[in-house]
């Protein structure tokens, strides 16, 4: 018996990578003033409590790179705001790198950090080198350290005379290259990135994509993304949590998302004279309509049929049957939970 | 110009003041009040803190908190020691200068305390009342944690510290009532002492007594700081630009 028990614990100890976040029941709520106007509610204010997360529970082992995705509202800030320890739970549980993170025990914070697309790290005044200068002092990195990593994070953004200038004189792209390299100066363990890539063009998207994937393989660091562009989640992310309203709908793998949730696939026709819409309706709904070529949603189970009904009844020119992608399985997971 | 116009008034006041009533000039003397003004502006230019509005507005409302939050240092060290210590002494080091200068030329206008042990203690009240105004500013502006337009528990407060802080006049000038009142509060023990004891005009029976109520005034704020602080921490919604 105990030679079993030895062995489970043997198997976990080398197999599983303990958890490096862990959600347990976690809950925030607000409480809001009421828009009574009179004069009683200046004196006896009637509030509302708003459930901004509701009970969600995940657990993230070390090295993970996991996408954490919803509507706006749906809770996201939030829950990252409480895995940092920004915001106080109202219930439940969590534990990050095994500190509770609201509490903020400088061992724990200087192993995370949170990137919020919207909010500034960089000083305003100074030049962006001296903030790097100043968190050096602050996170205690050796000087060599600090040079390495410098050169290495100059090299990738290329911001060689960027990092010489305030904040205030840098255009975003430029600004989000020095606050990344900012709140990783100090190689931290566990990275809460949210909306990183928020108002960035393409090329700096995926430049930064690059650099969160290099990141997370090199330094075998645990990174939790929120981003409203499923480009982010496609190619960084091999699990996904989608949040909505405040509760936890789907927890798993890309693949298995679109496999469980996709219930319809498109068909692109194009036909060799003008079809109305009106008569396309019947074989499924029209996602996108002309004269000549039509995006068309169908169930999954029946899109044979109605392919060969299409074929067989129309004067279709090309026909081509591809999987939902991932930006319409999420809409419609957003609006089945509503 | 403007935080030295109203006392530099008051200063020609009391000596105008003086000088047309000699039995007054035998309890006062015009270097006394003259320095008492002086050192008065030097202090609140050094030692009063101004940062509950800054509090209330940028690190509150405007979310900048969160960035304090994440880093691994003390919020109060930071506060005190690098946002408003270097202000302090640019500023109080302006008004040291100047006065250093003034009673160089007009050495018969001024009196200072020619004790070194009570000018050390004098510093050391100094440190004391710099960080009762600190702990007090910073809890005033913590109730942004809770409330959210504040400026009018902020003016309220100003101008109780302007009146019993010692800093339009001398509170051995009021009715004995209203001193007693007066020390009742820390906002005596922020400026007002430190100005008597460097000026030579404290009583040396009440130097130690005035010593202890700092240290006592120091300890009840920073317990109240720390109560204050974890509250409020505990209602913060992170939220702003």
């Amino acid at each position: 018996m105990w030679q079993k028990c030895y062995t489970k614990a043997l198997f976990r100890l080398i197999f599983m990578h303990p958890a490096h976040i862990q959600a347990s029941n976690l809950s925030k709520s607000f409480q809001v003033r009421g828009k009574e106007r009179s004069l009683r509610s200046l004196l006896l204010p009637k509030t509302i409590k708003k459930v901004a997360v509701n009970e969600v529970n995940f657990s993230i082992s070390a090295g993970e790179l996991v996408g954490f995705i919803g509507p706006n509202g749906a809770g996201k800030t939030t829950t990252l705001k409480m895995l940092s320890g920004l915001l106080y739970p109202s219930a439940g549980s969590v534990r990050v790198l095994g500190f509770e993170p609201f509490t903020r025990p400088h061992a724990f914070l200087k192993q995370i950090t949170l990137v919020m697309g919207q909010k500034q790290q960089l000083w305003w005044e100074l030049p962006v080198y001296d903030t790097f200068l100043l968190n050096k002092e602050i996170y205690d990195i050796p000087p060599d350290v600090f040079q390495k990593t410098i050169s290495e994070f100059v090299e990738l953004f290329d911001v060689r005379d960027e990092i010489h200038q305030p904040p205030r004189n840098l255009s975003l792209g430029q600004r989000m290259k020095c606050e990344l390299m900012a709140a990783l100066l100090h190689k931290p363990k566990v990275l809460f990135l949210d909306e990183p890539t928020i108002g960035l063009d393409i090329v700096m998207q995926q430049h930064l994509r690059d650099f969160v994937a290099r990141y997370n393989q090199q330094y075998d660091a645990t990174i939790i993304l929120t981003s409203h562009y499923m480009d982010d989640v496609k190619r960084l992310c091999k699990r996904i949590i989608i949040i909505n309203h405040g509760v936890i709908v789907y927890d798993g793998s890309v693949h298995e998302l679109t496999r469980k949730y996709v219930k319809h696939k498109v068909l692109f026709l194009t036909f060799l004279t003008p079809i109305p819409q009106e008569t396309l309706t019947q074989y499924g709904i029209v996602d996108s309509y002309e004269p000549l070529a039509v995006k068309l949603r169908v169930e999954s189970l029946t899109v044979k049929q109605v392919a060969a009904a299409l074929l067989k009844k129309l004067p279709v020119a090309d026909i081509t049957i591809q999987e939902l992608d991932l930006e319409a399985v999420v809409r419609d997971i957003y609006l089945q939970k509503t | 110009m403007m935080s030295i116009f109203v006392p530099t008034l008051l200063c020609m006041y009391w000596v105008f003041v003086l000088r047309d009533n000699p039995n007054l000039a035998s309890q006062f003397k015009v270097e006394q009040i003259v320095s008492y003004y002086v050192v008065i502006v030097t202090l609140s230019a050094l030692l009063v803190s101004h940062m509950k509005e800054w509090i209330m507005r940028e690190e509150i409302q405007q979310g900048g908190l969160s960035r304090m939050l994440l880093k691994p240092y003390s919020y109060y060290a930071f506060n005190a020691l690098f946002h408003e210590l270097p202000y302090r002494i640019v500023q109080g080091g302006y008004g040291a200068i100047i006065v250093g200068c003034l009673s160089l030329f007009f050495p018969h206008l001024f009196t200072f305390s020619d004790s070194l042990p009570l000018i050390g203690l004098a510093i050391f009240s100094s440190v004391l009342g710099f960080f009762i105004c600190h702990n007090i500013e910073q809890m005033l502006g913590f109730l942004a944690f809770w409330l959210y337009d504040l400026r009018l528990i902020h003016n309220a407060y100003d101008t109780i510290f302007i009146l019993l802080g010692g800093v339009n006049m001398p509170l051995y000038l009021f009715p004995d009532f209203l001193e007693r009142v007066a020390f009742l509060t820390p906002l005596p023990y922020i400026i007002y002492v430190p100005a008597l004891l460097f000026t030579g005009q404290a009583h040396s029976d009440a130097v130690s007594g005035y010593i202890a109520t700092q240290i006592m005034w120091l300890m009840v704020t920073s317990i109240l700081y720390r109560i204050v602080w974890h509250a409020g921490i505990k209602a913060f919604t992170a939220a702003g630009n």
